[in-house]
């Protein structure tokens, strides 16, 4: 369960999330959508403090998110990112970097860690791959490591932050199926997932939110805002995807 | 280590005549101290390069460090100072001319009474010298690098700390050899100024054996042509140490056919 209260982020003096409020319950796949520059990626990123809301209050599981290190390790850790470019640690290959955090974080041993890594590397279907560098992998590759290596923490919440933007076309597919399976595999996993793949949205979707100039304009559970858009700029939004 | 007494013991060694006949005569008798001048060399550069590397480590990290608005008081303030203090450092040690620093270090520590053997003062203002440059030279080496790879540690639940020692330093590291590399060749070159203070390195010898002959071009031109020589080895082994450091396994399958999980 997450939630965001009274949420303000300014950069300078630029309002970029305006008043958020939200709840996130358990378990559940919370799609957000919106223009380029509505705030979406910036309100993925109040949630886990990687941008620090200017002002407002983020819960996660009923403690209360600040800037200091304790709480910061404490609660990232059980709230993992996957990024749009991948940020897979360049000079690690790919079993380390899905080690890495377990063994500095969680402070699990060596073999302990690469069990973990292993395993949820043939998740993805990356397990073959174990020994490669990311600069070795293609987009849709190291996206999928990515995700392995957010679920190698065993967290309670996944952020996605347009994990597909960056992929060509016939890679995104693989990617979007990865985490659809991720989801069906542990019902319990709360996610956040910023999106342009409305397609996707619709297919996976508990709730779709609908973002423009930071605000949250819509709000609807399931597939509803596709069928019946209740703003107009929603709907506007929509029909540039028909 | 004085070489000119021992040079004035063998005085009575006659030098032929003549530029490449002298220089041949004083490379034979003289080799001996050369390669002790050298030996000198060598230790100012690999040691002041090394010592002057972990310094710089500790100082980048002083410099770079993020206050936060959470930053309690005293934390905070000793932050601020530990910034303060690598910048001064770092701009006093690049402002001013290593041959200016040996002597200020040399004599004003004398002149308070702390007379340090002059190998170890020359080792030390080498070290300090190279801390200021490899600081910035690790600076930049961090700021180069993709900052999704910090966000991504921290998106991870990793402290600052480990961020910087697991990830951000060893990339910085990695990317920086030829930029330390280089350090280390302007340094068998730069120690050459610790004559000033005595320090029998290369060129002191160089200067030794020359004075005592009045054959200056000839003893120089050793002193050269030793110089080069290691120079062009020391590029060699570091085209070597990255060429080892930057190995990745050939074959380079990066397919996506049949991986669709």
């Amino acid at each position: 369960m997450i939630t965001l209260e009274n949420i303000f982020k300014y950069f300078d003096e630029t309002p970029v999330l305006k008043n958020i409020n939200l709840s996130f319950q358990k378990g559940t796949i919370n799609v957000i959508i919106g223009p380029s520059g509505s705030g979406k990626s910036t309100l993925l990123r109040t949630v886990n403090f990687l941008e620090p809301p200017t002002e407002g209050n983020v819960w996660i599981e009923g403690e209360r998110m600040d800037e200091k290190p304790k709480t910061l390790q404490n609660l990232r850790q059980n709230a993992p990112m996957v990024f749009q470019s991948f940020n897979l640690f360049n000079h690690l290959n790919v079993h380390d970097n899905c080690t890495l955090a377990q063994r500095a974080v969680l402070r699990k041993s060596k073999k302990e860690a690469g069990h973990k890594a292993m395993r949820t590397l043939e998740k993805v279907g990356m397990a073959s791959y174990w020994n490669r560098k990311p600069k070795q992998l293609s987009g849709g590759q190291k996206q999928r490591v990515s995700i392995a290596r957010a679920l190698s923490m065993e967290p309670r919440i996944l952020l996605f932050d347009e994990p597909t933007s960056a992929l060509d076309p016939e890679m995104v597919g693989g990617v979007l199926s990865t985490i659809r399976n991720v989801a069906e595999e542990q019902p319990d996993l709360t996610i956040l997932l910023v999106t342009h793949e409305m397609a996707f949205a619709r297919q996976i979707a508990d709730r779709v939110l609908f973002m423009d100039l930071g605000e949250v304009i819509e709000d609807r559970k399931g597939a509803d805002i596709f069928k019946t858009p209740l703003k107009p700029r929603t709907a506007q939004f929509l029909s540039s995807f028909q | 280590m004085d070489g000119r007494s021992v040079i004035e013991s063998t005085l009575s060694t006659t030098i032929r005549p003549g530029f490449f006949a002298g220089t041949l005569d004083l490379f034979v008798e003289y080799l001996p101290f050369y390669l002790q001048g050298l030996l000198y060399t060598l230790l100012l550069a690999v040691v002041g390069t090394t010592v002057g590397l972990l310094i710089a480590f500790v100082f980048v990290v002083l410099k770079i460090q993020t206050v936060k608005r959470v930053t309690p008081f005293i934390p905070k303030n000793l932050k601020h100072l530990g910034k303060a203090f690598v910048n001064t450092y770092v701009t006093i040690f690049r402002g001013t001319p290593m041959m200016v620093q040996a002597m200020i270090f040399y004599y004003g520590l004398a002149s308070l009474g702390v007379r340090l053997p002059i190998l170890a003062a020359g080792l030390i203002v080498v070290t300090l010298n190279t801390a200021a440059y490899l600081t910035e030279i690790l600076r930049s080496g961090l700021e180069s690098i993709d900052p999704g790879q910090r966000e991504a540690a921290e998106s991870l639940g990793m402290t600052t700390r480990q961020t910087y020692q697991k990830i951000l330093l060893v990339q910085a590291f990695k990317n920086m050899i030829p930029a330390i590399g280089n350090e280390l060749i302007v340094n068998i070159k730069d120690t050459a100024v610790l004559s000033v203070i005595g320090v029998g390195e290369l060129f002191y010898m160089g200067r030794s054996v020359a004075g005592a002959h009045y054959r200056y071009t000839e003893s120089f031109m050793i002193v050269a042509i030793i110089y080069l020589i290691v120079v062009m080895i020391a590029v060699y082994l570091l085209k070597q140490l990255s060429r080892w450091m930057g190995k990745t396994p050939k074959d380079l399958n990066t397919s996506e056919s049949g991986q669709a999980a």
